[in-house]
């Protein structure tokens, strides 16, 4: 279970270009959960994650993770715990070096780094075993620099990375924006029977509403470093797209609301 | 034959140098020019306890942490506090100078009659007593203590290199790489980008010393300014190795900068034969990196350029 | 597929040139549903130079047969020859076919030109009388004692601020913008995600409100004006359009229903209930935008609205004494709730308020409920709602003293 208590962050304060990216966040995501956080941009999904994960420290709030306090845990040690996947593809994988010790790193994310060789017979084995599971012939590439692989490639294998060892928490920060179409439903096709087969615990941030509605268990929607929506349990099944694209046409006019609209209402709305 | 035995021995000691940089250049991806005091770290640490009648090789041990300490101030410089990797290197560097007059006293110690690393297989090898022995080498008359000297460079060399491509592919060298090819990723994998560059640097300025030492000990003497220009000998060298062979992979990545190392010890030994003059040396060398980092870059272009005519017709 | 028009006495003609397949089709279709939304019921396809007509061009022509036929609208086909016409013939438009249209054929003015909209006397001497409901004053906290239950029967028209629960205890969360004609309602539930609600009358059931505010008006309606783009006035605004009513009807008080085509429509909503309002809430800027919602931008061009109100022309009216608005025209102050539905297009000429009201709520849901408002800022201003061409039937207010 993952819990944020009144989280708030603010990059480069008392400067003129002072961003208020979390403004008091508060969210508790159940065990199983398949969360997908929607919002414009900058409306600081990807802050949001990066706090959980660790990229930065909150200015204030407190992060826990299944009941252990994450809040000033450095990124690496927050690792063991947390699987993630970045909107980069290149990001999450280690361009020069080969596939299986890409994995290899990934078997033991989080765990003790011994002098022992990386990669025994055993684990090539089990490497091969899952790779051939996405079907992208690479169970034979093993030994292939990882950079050598397409996007989508990539990102499966950050995925299957991310998942290797089952994490409490998984976040996907829009994972599968930067691919081509066929890659993307590929992935996409990919996270959800991971997650479905593990019961992960998930936080996905996405531009695609088609996702938000079809993947998810609960919708939450961003903005300015707000949560200004939540859509769990029966409200999250009602949902279609329409409903969403709604919602931030609300926040678009909300936005247009200003004190002469106030005003307006009180000689207009009697 | 002396010349290339001597190119050889050179390139062999030198090569440890080049590991050293290797680490750091293309493993953990940090620009660190303490190299060029850290061996002349390694040089002044083990002449000093060989004059003081240490052990050779227990001195090379000490002159190889004592450039693991200097190379670890690096990186906590630059880790802990946000220094920039060049300024953390230039500061050691610096620092490392009035260090190394302060170990050796003075700005030179010469080691011409004392014992070294190759003075026990000298004794092993010598089966006349006569200190002057020459062995017949595929009819050369070749002195008995160079070829110690080689021996001793070629064995130190193959066990560093082999521990070294053992560490590099277990989970904590595997680590190490990451951490310098994709630091994100590493966080991400639960590996401290951070520590493992203090650690990185730690191991190749040891190496360096390692290779300051065994240059002390082969060449008969230390000196003050020994280390100028040495980080750009080591580029250099990984810069033919990667030439040499292109395959990504540690071993042969190890293997290519050491004989890259060698090759480049005996185009310089070949140059200086033909009549350059040692002063330009480094002059020519800072050219020849130069040419290697731009080089690849035009021919690209050039490649593509062509291509693109042939398309065109 | 190319298509060029002509209007004539009878109607328009569209000539169709090229191939009408499975790749036209849909342009096609798109070209004459234009024609059929700016009021031409009667269209002649002339296919003298429609070379090849396909089975989904077919299938357009039934589903422009289906549209017209809901405004008393039909078209032929004149000109047709050799396997276009065989085609037709053989997919059952033979009827249809003519050699050529009715008349001359002779290029007129497209649009008759009057000075002002058409107008039809319904019954002279209808009148409406009004009743007024208020029992909340924003953003006071309401007065419950004073809620009523409303029924709006075949004779009615009502717009306010209310709720369709069972019980008055169960509506406090529930109040919103509602506006109700001749038993049928159209409702925004007053929270962010629900969509807007209807109810229609079965039977002997008739939807009941609980009203927090609200005018009703009961009686028939005398006149009907048909409205559309005119080259002097392309868009009507809700102040000509009432004006003009009360021209017709020779009244400074007025009730009306308008339907027709938005050209843009400027309102809000209310966001939560007023019911929750208690005395310690803040209702100021910026709390109010947690209660109601402004549309921000003349929404829903191209959709239709049902927009039902009362109007009063009298220059010493004190809104915020009475339950009227100031409108755009000096003098002249309004309270309208528009119900927004997707197109549909309206038939031409003399048309039943009863039965444009059911065609409206036996079709899609409405999408949006909203109290009208003239957005008089200086500058930014939205200004006023404003209606392309529809309908407005209205009558005079017998009792304009309880507005
Ligand atoms: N490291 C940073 N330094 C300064 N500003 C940042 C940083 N990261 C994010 N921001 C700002 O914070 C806001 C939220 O960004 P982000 O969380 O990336 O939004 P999104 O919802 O699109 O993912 C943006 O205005 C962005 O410019
Ligand atoms: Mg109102």
């Amino acid at each position: 279970m993952l819990e944020l208590v009144n989280l708030h962050k603010t990059f480069m304060p008392g400067t003129a270009n002072e961003v208020r990216a979390l403004q008091g966040v508060s969210l508790t995501i159940q065990p199983g959960t398949f969360a997908v956080l929607i919002g414009s941009n900058g409306s600081g999904k990807s802050t949001l994650l990066n706090a959980v994960a660790g990229s930065f420290a909150p200015d204030a709030g407190t992060i826990r993770l299944n009941g252990c306090d994450l809040t000033r845990l450095p990124e690496h040690r927050r690792a063991a715990r947390i699987g993630r996947v970045f909107q980069n593809p290149f990001a999450g994988t280690a361009a020069e070096m080969s596939i299986a010790e890409n994995l290899a790193l990934a078997m033991h994310r989080g765990k003790h780094r011994s002098l022992r060789p990386a990669l025994t017979r055993n684990a090539r084995t089990q490497m091969a075993d899952r790779i051939r599971e996405l079907k992208m012939d690479l169970e034979n590439r093993l030994d292939n620099p990882i950079g050598t692989l397409s996007g989508g490639q990539r990102q499966a294998l950050t995925l299957l990375m991310a998942t290797w060892t089952r994490p409490d928490l998984l976040l996907l920060d829009e994972h599968t924006a930067a691919l081509d179409p066929k890659s993307a439903a590929k992935v996409t096709a990919l996270t959800q029977s991971i997650v479905q087969r593990e019961k992960l615990t998930t936080l996905m941030v996405t531009h695609s509403m088609q996702q938000a509605v079809d993947m998810s268990d609960r919708i939450i929607m961003m903005h300015r470093g707000a949560i200004v929506q939540d859509y769990r349990d029966e409200h999250k099944q009602r949902i279609r797209i329409p409903d969403l694209m709604a919602a931030f046409d609300r926040l678009a006019r909300r936005e247009l609301f200003d004190e002469s609209v106030a005003d307006l209402l009180k000689s207009q709305y009697a | 034959m002396s010349l290339v035995l001597g190119a050889f021995t050179m390139g062999l000691i030198l090569s440890l140098l080049s590991l050293g940089t290797l680490i750091s250049f293309r493993m953990i991806r940090f620009t660190d020019i303490t190299v060029d005091g850290s061996i002349t770290l390694g040089a002044s640490v083990a002449a000093v306890c060989i004059m003081r009648g240490w052990n050779p090789w227990a001195a090379t041990g000490l002159a190889m942490l004592a450039g693991a300490c200097a190379g670890a101030v690096t990186g906590l410089l630059h880790t802990r506090f946000r220094i920039q990797e060049l300024l953390s290197g230039i500061l050691v560097m610096t620092a490392l100078y009035s260090i190394n007059l302060r170990i050796m006293g003075r700005s030179n110690i010469p080691l011409m009659n004392s014992a070294s690393i190759s003075s026990g297989t000298e004794k092993l090898l010598n089966r006349s007593g006569n200190p002057f022995e020459k062995w017949n080498l595929a009819g050369w008359e070749v002195p008995l203590p160079d070829i110690a000297n080689l021996a001793c460079a070629a064995v130190v060399c193959l066990i560093v290199a082999f521990l070294l491509t053992r560490f590099l592919r277990t989970h904590f060298g595997t680590g190490l790489r990451a951490a310098g090819n994709n630091p994100q990723m590493a966080r991400a994998q639960g590996i401290n980008p951070e520590t493992m560059i203090i650690l990185s640097l730690a191991l190749a300025n040891g190496l360096v010393a390692l290779s300051g030492a065994l240059l002390a000990q082969y060449q008969g003497f230390a000196d003050v300014q020994m280390g100028i220009g040495m980080m750009v000998w080591g580029l250099a060298s990984i810069i033919i190795g990667e030439a040499l062979i292109s395959r990504v992979g540690i071993g042969l990545t190890i293997c290519g900068t050491i004989l890259g190392t060698i090759l480049f010890r005996l185009l310089i030994a070949i140059a200086l034969r033909w009549g350059l003059q040692p002063n330009d040396l480094k002059l020519v060398t800072a050219f020849f990196v130069f040419a290697a980092l731009v080089l690849p870059h035009g021919l690209a272009a050039l490649k593509k350029r062509t291509h693109r005519g042939e398309r065109h017709a | 597929m190319q298509l060029s028009q002509t209007k004539i006495k009878e109607g328009l003609v569209v000539k169709a040139v090229g191939r009408l397949d499975a790749s036209w089709a849909d342009l096609f279709m798109e070209g004459m549903l234009q024609e059929v939304r700016a009021g031409e019921h009667h269209l002649f396809i002339d296919a003298s130079e429609l070379t090849y007509v396909s089975s989904a061009g077919i299938r357009s022509l039934i589903l422009l047969q289906k549209e017209l036929f809901t405004v008393q609208g039909w078209f032929r086909i004149i000109h047709a020859v050799g396997m276009v016409r065989q085609t037709l013939a053989l997919a059952g438009f033979e009827q249809w076919l003519l050699e050529k249209a009715p008349g001359k054929e002779e290029p007129c003015v497209r649009e008759a030109v009057t000075d002002k909209p058409a107008c039809f006397n319904l019954q002279w001497d209808a009148a409406l009388s009004a009743r007024a409901i208020s029992a909340w004053n924003p953003w006071n906290p309401v007065r419950m004692d004073q809620c009523r239950k409303l029924v709006v029967d075949e004779q009615s028209f009502a717009l306010g601020i209310g709720s369709a629960a069972d019980t008055l205890d169960q509506s406090r969360e529930l109040f919103g913008e509602f506006m109700a004609i001749q038993g049928c309602v159209a409702m925004q539930p007053p929270d962010e995600h629900s969509r807007p609600d209807y109810l229609v009358p079965e039977k002997s059931f008739l939807p009941e409100l609980h009203s927090i505010q609200a005018i009703l008006c009961r009686g028939a309606m005398s006149h009907l004006l048909r409205f559309s783009p005119r080259t002097e006035q392309p868009v009507h605004s809700l102040s000509t359009l009432i004006t003009e009513a009360m021209r017709v009807t020779e009244a400074s008080a007025i009730g009306f229903v308008i339907a027709g085509e938005i050209e843009g429509l400027v309102g809000a909503s209310l966001l939560r209930s007023p019911g929750r309002i208690t005395p310690e809430t803040s209702t100021d800027f910026p709390a109010m935008r947690d209660w109601i919602n402004f549309c921000g931008e003349r929404m829903f061009s191209g959709e239709q609205a049902l927009i039902c109100g009362t109007a009063l022309r009298n220059e010493q009216y004190h809104p915020q004494q009475g339950a009227l608005l100031p409108l755009a025209e000096p003098g002249l102050f309004a309270h309208l709730h528009a119900a927004v539905f997707p197109y549909q297009p309206l038939p031409n000429g003399r048309i039943e308020l009863a039965a444009t009201v059911r065609r409206f709520f036996n079709g899609p849901p409405p999408r949006a409920v909203l109290h009208l408002l003239n957005d008089s800022r200086p500058g930014v201003g939205l200004g006023e709602s404003a209606l392309l061409r529809g309908a407005c039937w209205c009558a005079t207010l017998s009792n304009p003293e309880v507005l």
